[in-house]
Formats: C-alpha cells, structure tokens, sequence
C-alpha cells in the first residue's frame, strides 16, 4: 500500500520518469527513499514499461522543443547569409529536397523535368501556396528570388556557383523555368540548399538590412518570433500552413509543435551536460569525449552519420613574402599537420584525415589524393630550406631577415580551438610560428574577408563540391567572395568549370576528381580532417530524423511525449 | 635664554624634530616581530612563500615544454611514469604547464596590484590631503568604477585592447586602483590634522614632502594589507578572464587558462582542471591569510574583528 500522503511524491516520480527526466537507477533510488518497497519500485516499473518513452505511436500535438546549437546564429536571409541554421528548416522551404536515401522529392515544386540538350529545368509549383505574410508564392516569387541570387547588389556569396544560369523564366504562376548556359547536372544539389529557401523578395526589400533578424517571410511550417544572436532563436508553428507533399514527411498538415528554440550552447561538454539533465531536447554536435557516456544513457538517442564536410585552412596568396603563393611551400605546411593522430586524439577515431578537398562519404571521393599532403615532418622542413627559408636563432625560420610567423583566425568554439593549437603546435615543429586568434561568429566573418593571413573554417554543407568551389574559385578571390587564401590556381579553376559544364553523372564524378586533384596537389587551401556528425535527442522526442543528405532536420513530423 | 635660542634656530630645530621622528616606536620592526609569532600571518605566509618559490625556479625545474604536444598520449592520469600530474587533452605535461601558470597567475596578481597601488595611493593620497575638488573628482571616478562589476569593465578595456595578458594586467589594475584610492584617502584625511602633519607644515614642508615623508610611511601598511587582498582578487579575475577567453591565449598556460580547457572533460578526467583549481584555491587563501594577519600587526585597531 501506498500512503496517500505519499501519493503525490509517486506521481512526481512516475511523472519524472515517463518524461525522461530520471534513469532507472535515479528512479529507483527515489522510490526508495520515499518508503516504498522493491517490491511496489517493481511493480511500478512495469507499469512504466508499457508507456515508456518513445514506446506511444499516437503524435501529440503541442510543447516546445528545445534544441541546443553548436553555432551562433546568422541572420535567417537565404540571400545574404554565410551560414544557414536549423531554423531556415523550420520557416522557409526550397524547390526540391531530399529523402533520407539522397533522392530529390517535391517541397514547393510538385514535379521537374529537364531538356534533353540539359539547357533548361522547367518546375511546376504547386498552386495556391502563399508566404507567412499571405503573400502569394508562385513561378514570379520564386524567379525573384533566384535572380536576386544572381544580381550582385543583393551580396550573395553564392553567385559564382550560379553562374550556368543564364536566366529563369515565370511564363505562368505554377511554372518556373531555369534556363543554362550550358548542362549543369549539379543543379538540384544546389536548389536545394537553404541559401536557396524561398523567401518573400518583396518583404525583404521592405525589411532591408533588418530581415532576418527583425522578421522573415518564408513558407515552412513556423514563423519566426525571435532571433536573439548569441542566446537562441524562437519560432511558432504556422496555423496556416497549407501543408507539405514531401513524401517523406508523414504529417503532411500543420506541425505538431507549438514552438522551437534553438539555445546557442557553444560549449560541446556543456550541450551534453544540458541533454543529459533535460534541459534541452535535442542538439547536434555533442564533444567527441563524451559520446560514449551519451550513448550509454538509456534517456537518449545518438545518431551518428558520415560528414560531408571538413575542417580546412586556407594562407593567403597575397602574402609573398612568407612563400604562400609558392605551391611548394603550401605543400610543406601541410606534410607538417599530422592528420591521423588529431583524428585520434581529439575526434577519438569519430572522423577521418581530409587529403584532398572532401571526404571520403561523398560518391565522387578518389582516393588518388591520398598520395598528397602525408604527413612527414623531414620532407616539410626539406620543402621549407629549398625555398630559402633557415632556422633562426629560436628556431622560428627567417628568410631576407623575416620572420615565418602568421595570424590564423578561427571561430570561437571548444572544437576548433583545440585543432587550432594543435596546428600551431605542429607548425612550430617545421620553425612556423602561427598565432591562433580565436573570434566570435561575427567578428570572425568580417575579418575572414579582411584579408587575413590565414583562415581556419569548417565547411558544412552536403555536396560539398560545389561549397568548396566557393572557397577556392578564383572569382570569388580578393573580397568578392568567400575565396579568403585569395587563391588563384588555373588547375583549380579549370576543373570548377568541367564540373559546373558536367552534363551527366558521370561527367560530374569525373569533373569532381579532377577538381580533388587539382586541390589536393595545389592546395588553394590545406585539408585537415573531417569529423563524423553526431545527433542526440531524448527519447520523449519523436519524429526529429538526422539524415545524411539534409544539413538539419525537418520538423513537420517532431513531437514531444 | 639658551633655551630660547635654540627653539629660535631653525635648523637646531629640524635637527630635534627628525631626532625624535626618528626615535618613535619602530612600527615596522614592532611589526615584523608581530607578524613571526601570529600563527595566522605565519601560516599564510608560508603559503605564499612555497608558492612564490614555485613561480620563480619552478618553471627551470618543469620536466617538459608547456607547449610540448604528444597526441599519442593524451589524457594520461596523475602519477603515470613521466607525468606526475598526468597529460591534458593535447598530451601537455600538466605538471611543466602547472609550474608556468602559477608564475604567470602570480605575475597578473603581483602586476595588476602594483599598477593599482601607486595609482590608487597617489590619487587617495591627493584627495585625502587636498580635499575639495581633488577629493570630489577621485571621489566620482572611484564611484565611476565601483559602479560596474569588475569583469564588464575588464572585457570592454580587453576589447579594447585586445585578449592577452598585458590586457588583463592594466584592465583589472585600472578596476583595483578604486580599493586603495578609497582606503589611503581615509587614512590621509584623518592624518592630516594630526600634530605632527601641523608641526611639518609649521616648519614650511612643502605638501610633498609632507605627503612622502610624512603620511605615506602611515598609509603604507594599511594600502599593504589590501595589496594582499588584492592580489588574490587580481589571480582570480585573471583566472576568470582566461576562462572565457580572454586571458592567457594558447598555448600559454595560467591557472584559470588550465582550467577552461580542462573543462570539458570535468566528468572523465576532472583532474585537468580540478588540480589548477586547488592550486588557485591555496595561492587565494594564503594570500587572504596572510593579509588577515598583517592586518591584525600592522592595524592595532582592527585586531581580532577579522
């Protein structure tokens, strides 16, 4: 028997536990000790076993889910965004997506097809769909919103992968026409990013520099409440979204949350700690030390899957007089970074070194770049000496009186300070004296296009070919894109234009090893590791599904038990 | 007569004062007798003196580079062969960092509280013994100060002048300035209508002398004994700032640097940060030991209410 005066404490308890705010052991321990037996802790354990978390089938509607984010957040501006977060997934949608299994499913567009000379895509939009603002979306929204891309005067740093298009047509409402240049087989990857979510131009115009941050105009299933940089960003659900036809997406009505935040948690043993105490739902990118305690905690969820993204850093062209724009002497900085250890070391094996431009998961990997960029300290410094350079009286290199010593900026975050250290302490070991300046997201944006020496970046993005062109397109050099090393290398461009002219799939993995060839043997930038992604949820999260193909999930089928 | 002409010469007088100054109670080396028998003053100090040795010949004495990485070998735990303390995530000897950032955490607190004390005892100094406007223009700008935490000040003045220790040092040294300001200007303006501050003035010192000679060697103990204090705040406002950043940059280590990158992994191997954490633990209370019993020697009035 139960006391009734204990009545309540059990409810909290069962209450606790059901929700997942306690383990097993934590309620057990609680049971006992207000009074009861092991025989009433049992029986009520398998009581709670019938309606565990996780276990209920029935979605329910309403709750706020919370959800830690490894970032800080950018304005939520498709157009003029360096960076898109989980929230673009929550409140705009783009043409096409993809399935869990890389396939392209309708969103905004309810079929496609594409000439057979591949010199023009024609889209059917769905009809009778509008923006959050009521707004309507048809072909003319969204040819402004693609011709916004294109015109410089908007800044997208997007444009140079824009290029083929040579113009996009709205004959009528539900039919958007892109026209090419010449066959761009990469296409669908590139629409169906969030720098090409859809998005009200009209409002934004209207907005000016304050969308994204004061209002947005999209047409996913929650609109925007508040975007706070450096504490989280808020949405509601959208009471009238008309749905979604993406098949994937099993609650093709309205979402079942009320609401999300998203908490900037930049600290990764901290996002664990916050997962594991119930503070926060769900998050992305948990410290790479702590996966196996999260994995073995009956509460949570871990999803790992392959990364498409790496961590690279670029030196800058522009500065002659340490040797940057002499191939030779980028490759002897990248024999001194010992790529497998960090891989050990502070990934814990979670990830791979990065030879080339892009990882391994990606179909057009050639593992042909594994024969650039191996680690070996001797041929670095041999590198180093057959370009003049000589050790100094403290070890740090000199040549015509200077110093080799450089600034690398990189983002402030746990993650990426230690790799910075790391590089820095590997760098020294071939006489380079790097300094590492760890900045805010924003303050390491600016100055990444201030021409700085030297830049460490992790790129993210699920077709990473067509970002890493970003980086190293000679275009994009000097300010006018994010081509921050200023690299220009005829080999890297020339293969950007096969892969951008790419009229099949097999002329683009052709073009794609041409282009890790040519960057792992030129090194607009220097590879150095890729990571595997992590996702953690709690089990009374349902419906939140990490795939590989996506950078974040959809949120039309979470809901909270 | 004779008596009368010797008052009359003015140096035979200076000669009798400086005789009998110089015959007064020797505060100081009353002082130091004091300070070897109180056992709390004696305790702090050999705190404070282990840890100042440690800071001096310590680093010289570190089996490792600080800066010395061996990935192969991270996250080794105390008392492993080779690495008494263990190795941090990046496979740094924690004990050769630990050695450099108890001198690096000692040379913030012994920098930014000298910074404070000239500062903070040249300007309570005026306002104690001019008063009037001196006294109301200090007086706002140590309200000014004393209004905002120390921390927000220290990362706007860091902003500004960029992360590192040199930061640290003059932004926590123009926040402690405040504290002496405050205490000396108490002391001076309480001296200054002493008999013997009137005697100087009557023999025609000038104000500076009088403020040197004459009052400073009476504030010196009091602005010693916040020094103390005022170290230990300074070692835990750099730990502070080092810990989010904008402190001690890598790969240099201090205390609160130590701590910050043992921080996320506070769950599995606590030691990287819980070992710094002790150290800077001892250093404070030594040092607040240490004041409290110079306090007691140097501050009769206050005896025994610490």
């Amino acid at each position: 028997m139960i006391e009734r005066s204990s009545q309540t404490a059990v409810h909290e308890l069962v209450s606790q536990y059901l929700d997942g705010g306690l383990s097993r052991r934590q309620f057990v321990k609680g049971a006992v000790a207000i009074g009861l037996s092991m025989t009433t802790v049992g029986a009520l354990l398998a009581a709670c076993s019938s309606s565990s978390p996780g276990t209920s089938a029935t979605p329910k509607r309403g709750g706020t889910l919370k959800e830690g984010y490894d970032l800080d957040f950018s304005r939520l501006d498709p157009i003029n965004t360096n960076w898109y977060d989980p929230a673009f997934y929550a409140v705009y949608e783009s043409l096409v997506t993809n399935d869990p299994s890389g396939n392209y499913v309708p969103q905004i567009a309810e079929s496609w097809n594409v000439s057979s000379d591949g010199l023009k895509a024609t889209f059917k939009i769905r009809s009778g769909l509008k923006f959050q603002s009521g707004a309507p979306l048809d072909a003319a929204a969204i040819k402004a919103v693609y011709d916004g891309i294109a015109d410089p005067k908007n800044g997208s740093p997007l444009g140079s992968i824009w290029v083929p298009v040579a113009s996009t047509e709205a004959p009528d409402a539900t039919t958007l026409v892109i026209n090419l240049k010449h066959p761009y087989f990469d296409l669908f990857n590139i629409v169906k990013t969030g720098y090409w979510d859809i998005v009200n131009m009209a409002f934004r115009a209207q907005l000016g520099d304050k969308y994204g941050q004061q209002g947005v105009d999209g047409s996913g299933p929650f609109t925007l409440t508040e975007w706070v940089p450096g504490s989280h960003t808020s949405v509601k659900r959208w009471e009238s979204y008309p749905g979604t036809v993406t098949p994937f997406i099993q609650n093709k009505a309205k979402p079942y949350l009320d609401g999300i935040n998203w908490l900037t948690i930049l600290d990764a043993p901290q996002r664990a700690i916050q997962i594991q105490n119930g503070e926060i739902d769900t998050l992305r990118g948990p410290a790479f030390q702590d996966i196996s305690r999260l994995q073995s905690d009956s509460n949570l969820t871990v999803t790992k899957l392959k990364e498409w993204s790496g961590y690279f850093f670029s030196l800058n062209f522009k500065r002659s007089d340490l040797g940057f724009n002499d191939v030779n002497v980028r490759q002897a900085l990248s024999h001194a970074i010992d790529r497998a250890s960090i891989v050990k070391a502070l990934l814990f094996e979670h990830g791979e070194p990065l030879y080339g431009p892009i990882t391994s998961a990606d179909k057009s990997y050639t593992k042909d770049v594994e024969q650039f960029n191996q680690f070996d300290v001797t041929k670095a410094k041999s590198m180093l000496g057959d370009a003049g350079w000589k050790a100094g009286s403290d070890g740090i290199l000199t040549k015509n009186g200077k110093r080799f010593a450089f600034e690398m900026i990189i983002q402030a975050e746990s993650f990426n300070q230690q790799l910075g250290s790391v590089i820095q302490a590997q760098l020294k070991t071939v006489g380079v004296d790097l300094k590492v300046s760890s900045l805010d997201r924003g303050t390491f944006f600016n100055k990444a296009f201030a021409n700085p020496d030297s830049v460490m970046f992790f790129y993210l993005w699920p077709v990473p070919i067509d970002v890493v062109t970003l980086f190293v397109n000679s275009v994009n050099a000097n300010g006018k894109g994010p081509n921050w090393g200023n690299a220009v290398v005829p080999q890297v461009d020339a293969a950007i234009a096969a892969w951008q002219s790419a009229a099949n799939q097999d002329q683009l993995i052709a073009a794609g090893k041409q282009f890790q060839l040519a960057c792992a043997e030129q090194l607009p930038f220097v590879p150095v590791i890729n990571r595997d992604a992590f996702w953690v949820s709690r089990k009374r999260v349902h419906g939140w599904q990490p795939d590989q193909w996506n950078l974040y999930p959809y949120y039309n089928d979470v809901w909270l038990d | 007569m004779a008596d009368l002409t010797v008052i009359d010469d003015k140096a035979a007088w200076e000669a009798r004062v400086d005789r009998l100054w110089a015959a007064r109670p020797t505060r100081w080396r009353d002082a130091w007798h004091e300070l070897t028998r109180n056992k709390l003053a004696l305790g702090g100090s050999v705190i404070v003196a282990f840890f100042t040795l440690v800071a001096i010949v310590g680093p010289a004495l570190a089996p490792y580079d600080y800066a010395k990485q061996v990935l192969s070998d991270t996250l080794l735990p105390p008392l492993t062969q080779g690495h008494l303390l263990g190795t941090d995530a990046l496979g740094r000897d924690l004990l050769s960092r630990l050695l450099l950032g108890i001198r690096i955490s000692m040379a913030v607190g012994l920098g930014t509280t000298a910074i404070a004390l000239v500062v903070g005892t040249v300007a309570g100094m005026l306002a104690g013994y001019y008063r009037g406007w001196v006294d109301r223009i200090v007086g706002g700008f140590v309200e000014l100060v004393w209004g905002f935490p120390l921390i927000l000040i220290a990362v706007l003045l860091i902003g500004a002048i960029g992360p590192g220790l040199v930061g640290v040092v003059v932004a926590v040294g123009f926040v402690n300035w405040a504290g002496f300001a405050r205490i000396v200007r108490g002391e001076v303006f309480a001296l200054r209508e002493k008999e013997f501050v009137a005697s100087a003035r009557a023999l025609g010192k000038g104000d500076l002398d009088i403020m040197i000679r004459h009052l400073l060697p009476n504030v010196v103990g009091s602005a010693l004994v916040m020094g103390s204090y005022y170290i230990a705040i300074a070692i835990i406002a750099e730990a502070g700032l080092s810990f989010i950043g904008m402190g001690a940059q890598p790969p240099l280590p201090s205390l609160g640097q130590m701590i910050n990158e043992g921080s996320g992994y506070m769950l599995l191997n606590h030691w990287l940060s819980t070992i710094p954490g002790i150290v800077i633990v001892l250093l404070v209370l030594g040092l607040n030991v240490l004041g409290d019993g110079m306090r007691d020697v140097l501050d009769p009035r206050l005896k025994g209410t610490g």
